[in-house]
C-alpha cells in the first residue's frame, strides 16, 4: 500500500494540472492581498483554493482511467479499495500543499494578519478550519472522480462546489434570522410636581415577529445541512476572523456571553456552532470518512473498462 | 499437461447483455494461445475478467492453479502482465519514466532491467520523448514493456496489432515469438486478424457468443485444414475398404463424406468403388485456411 501511495503521489505532484493549480492558487491570493489596503485576513480566497483542488485531484485520478494505467495496478494485485484510498491520500496531499503554499506567503505579506502575535490561537483555529475545508473538498472530489472514472468529473465537482457554497451560505443566513424585530420605540417621561424635571421614564419597544425565522425541525435540518457542507468551515473561519482578539482565548463563560451579545438580535441561532470549533472540524472530517466509505463500497462493484 | 490459466463456465452479464456465456478454456504452459473470434464474441471481456478488472457473474478461473476466490490470487496476478485494448501508459511521461513507475509499483528493488526491456521492445533510444508523441506501434511496444516489468510468466495481449502498419505488425509478431521462445513466456493473444495469428499461435481457442466453440492445437488445426479431396459416397464403409487397400490417409467426417489426404486418380477411385458396389456422388478439392475453418465453425 505504501508503494502504491508513493506511486500515486508521484503521478499527482509531477502533473501539469498540479503546477497549474498551485500557480492559480498563488494568483488568487495575490489578487486579494494587493487589492486590500488594510492587510486584514480574508477567508474568501481560500474558498477558491479549495475548489481549485478539483483540478489536480480530478485530473490526477482521472488520468489513471483515461490512460488505462489503473489496469496495470489491478493486474499487479492492487485492489480497488487500495486504489481509491491511495487517490484519497494523494488528494489530501494536493490540498495541504496548495493551502500551505498560499497561507504562508499570505501571512507574511499581510504582516501576520492571519497569525498575529497577540492572538496566535485564533489564527491557528482559522488555519485548522481552512485545512479541514480544503482537505474535505479534495477527498470528495477524489471519490467522485473514481466513481465517474473520468477527468471530466472536474466539471461536476465545480458545479457541486458552487451548490454547496451557496447552500451553506443560504443555510447560515436562514439560521441567523432573528425571532423578532424591534418595532416602534416609545418613551414616556414622568415629571416631578414642578413639571420641569424628569424623574423617571418608561420605555416601550414594540416587537414584531419575524416570519422568516426558521424554527423546530426545519431549523434542525438546516443546521445538519449547514454542517454537511465542507464549506461551512469557511463560514466559521470567516466569522472567527471578525471576532475580537480576546474572545477566543477567554474562558467559556465569557465567550458564551460574547457570542450571546453578538447574536442578541439573532438569539435563535445556535451559537455553540461558533464556540465548539472542534465540532465543526469533527463533523466535516466525519462526513468525509462516511462519504469515502460509501465510495469504496460502490467502486468495488464497478466494472473497470 | 500443465496449464497456466484455466477458466470454468465463466459467465459475465452487463445488465441484459450477456458477454460471456459459460466460457471454459485451458491455456497450456509455454504456449502462444490464440483467442479467435468476431467482434463482440467476448475476447476482451474474458481478458478483463482474468486480469481482475471485472468480476464474473458466475463461474471460476484459476491462474497457476490458484482459484480466483483465494487470497493468493494476488500473488498469481503478479506473475502476469497484460495489455488490454490500448496500452496502459502515462502519456505525459517518457518510456523510462513509465517503466520506473511500474517498477516502483511492483516493489522491484532497483531499476536494473529497464534498459534491457526497452532494448528488447526497441525503445531504448527514445530519450526524453513523452509517450504522447509516440507512434501507435511505439505505444504498443511500451505497453508490452510495462507488462513485462516484473518478469511475468504469462502475458495477455488483447488485439495488440490493431491499427498498426505492416512494419509495426512484423515488429510485434517478432517480439511475441522472441518472448515465447527465448523467455518461455506463455502468451494469450486475442485477434481477429487470423493470418497473423496463424504465424504465432501454438494453440487456438475459437470464441463465439461468449463461449469457446473449439480448442485445438496448431498441429491438429494444420492437419484439419491441409489440402485434401472431399468425397461424397453412398457407402462410407465401402469407401473405407477401398482407401485402406490403396493405402491412402483419410478421415470420415460424416455418414456420407470423407476427406482423403492423398492424390488418387478419380477414375481409379470410381472403378474401385464400383467394384465394391458403392456410388461416388461427388468429389471436390478442399484447401481450408484458418479463415474458412473459423467461418465453418461459427457460421459465416
Amino acid at each position: 500500500m505504501l508503494r502504491l501511495i508513493k506511486n500515486t503521489l508521484r503521478v499527482h505532484l509531477h502533473s501539469k494540472a498540479f503546477l497549474f493549480s498551485c500557480t492559480g492558487a498563488l494568483g488568487i491570493c495575490g489578487m486579494y492581498i494587493f487589492n486590500d489596503e488594510h492587510n486584514t485576513f480574508r477567508a474568501v480566497p481560500f474558498l477558491f483554493i479549495a475548489v481549485l483542488t478539483a483540478v489536480p485531484v480530478c485530473f490526477g485520478a482521472g488520468t489513471e482511467f483515461s490512460d488505462g494505467t489503473l489496469r496495470n495496478k489491478l493486474t499487479a494485485g492492487v485492489t480497488k479499495t487500495q486504489f481509491l484510498m491511495a487517490q484519497v491520500i494523494a488528494a489530501i496531499a494536493d490540498a495541504v500543499i496548495m493551502l500551505l503554499i498560499t497561507l504562508i506567503p499570505y501571512d507574511l505579506i499581510t504582516q501576520n494578519a492571519l497569525l498575529p502575535s497577540q492572538n496566535t490561537a485564533k489564527g491557528l483555529w482559522i488555519v485548522l478550519l481552512l485545512l479541514t475545508m480544503t482537505v474535505a473538498a479534495a477527498v470528495i472530489f477524489a471519490v467522485l472522480t473514481c466513481l465517474t472514472q473520468t477527468k471530466m468529473a472536474v466539471l461536476l465537482c465545480g458545479i457541486m462546489s458552487v451548490g454547496l457554497v451557496a447552500g451553506s451560505m443560504w443555510a447560515e443566513g436562514k439560521m441567523l434570522q432573528p425571532e423578532e424585530y424591534q418595532g416602534n420605540r416609545s418613551e414616556l417621561f414622568v415629571y416631578d410636581e414642578s413639571g420641569e424635571n424628569i424623574i423617571d421614564s418608561i420605555v416601550t419597544v414594540e416587537t414584531i415577529p419575524n416570519n422568516s425565522c426558521v424554527k423546530g425541525k426545519a431549523r434542525a435540518a438546516l443546521y445538519v445541512g449547514f454542517r454537511l457542507s465542507p464549506f461551512s468551515c469557511l463560514n466559521i473561519a470567516d466569522q472567527l476572523s471578525h471576532a475580537c482578539v480576546d474572545t477566543v482565548n477567554a474562558p467559556d463563560a465569557a465567550r458564551a456571553k460574547y457570542y450571546e451579545n453578538r447574536f442578541e438580535e439573532h438569539c435563535d441561532f445556535n451559537c455553540s456552532a461558533y464556540i465548539d470549533l472542534w465540532k465543526a472540524i469533527a463533523w466535516t472530517l466525519g462526513e468525509c470518512a462516511v462519504f469515502t466509505a460509501i465510495g469504496v463500497m460502490i467502486f468495488r462493484k464497478r466494472n473497470i473498462i | 499437461m500443465e496449464y497456466v490459466l484455466r477458466t470454468n463456465d465463466i459467465h459475465k452479464r452487463y445488465r441484459r447483455y450477456v458477454a460471456l456465456d459459460g466460457l471454459t478454456m485451458n491455456v497450456p504452459k509455454g504456449s502462444v494461445y490464440g483467442l479467435v473470434g468476431r467482434n463482440g464474441a467476448g475476447k476482451t471481456t474474458l481478458m478483463r475478467v482474468v486480469c481482475g478488472l471485472q468480476e464474473p457473474t458466475s463461474g471460476s478461473y484459476s491462474i497457476y492453479g490458484i482459484d480466483r476466490s483465494e487470497r493468493r490470487i494476488v500473488q498469481s496476478r503478479r506473475r502476469m502482465g497484460a495489455v488490454i485494448e490500448k496500452p496502459a501508459i502515462y502519456l505525459n511521461m517518457t518510456a523510462r519514466e513509465n517503466m520506473k513507475v511500474q517498477y516502483s509499483l511492483l516493489g522491484l528493488p532497483s531499476d536494473e532491467g529497464i534498459d534491457e526491456l526497452l532494448t528488447l521492445v526497441g525503445l531504448a533510444d527514445t530519450g526524453k520523448k513523452k509517450a504522447r508523441r509516440f507512434s501507435l506501434g511505439m505505444k504498443q511496444r511500451l505497453g508490452i514493456a510495462v507488462a513485462l516489468a516484473g518478469s511475468p510468466d504469462l502475458l495477455l495481449l488483447d488485439e495488440p496489432i490493431n491499427g498498426l502498419d505492416p512494419q509495426g505488425i512484423v515488429e510485434i509478431r517478432e517480439l511475441i515469438l522472441k518472448l515465447n521462445r527465448e523467455r518461455n513466456i506463455t502468451v494469450l493473444i486475442s485477434s481477429h486478424i487470423l493470418s497473423e495469428l496463424a504465424l504465432l499461435a501454438t494453440h487456438y481457442g475459437f470464441v463465439d457468443k461468449g463461449r469457446i466453440v473449439r480448442e485445438i492445437s496448431a498441429e491438429e488445426l494444420e492437419r484439419q485444414t491441409r489440402k485434401c479431396m472431399k468425397a461424397e459416397v453412398s457407402d462410407t464403409r465401402a469407401l473405407a475398404r477401398v482407401l485402406d487397400r490403396l493405402g491412402a490417409e483419410y478421415e470420415m467426417i460424416s455418414d456420407t463424406e470423407a476427406k482423403i489426404y492423398q492424390k488418387i486418380p478419380i477414375t481409379q477411385l470410381t472403378k474401385e468403388l464400383m467394384n465394391e458396389g458403392c456410388e461416388l456422388i461427388s468429389v471436390s478439392e478442399a484447401d481450408e485456411s484458418l479463415e474458412s475453418y473459423f467461418i465453418d465453425l461459427v457460421g459465416g
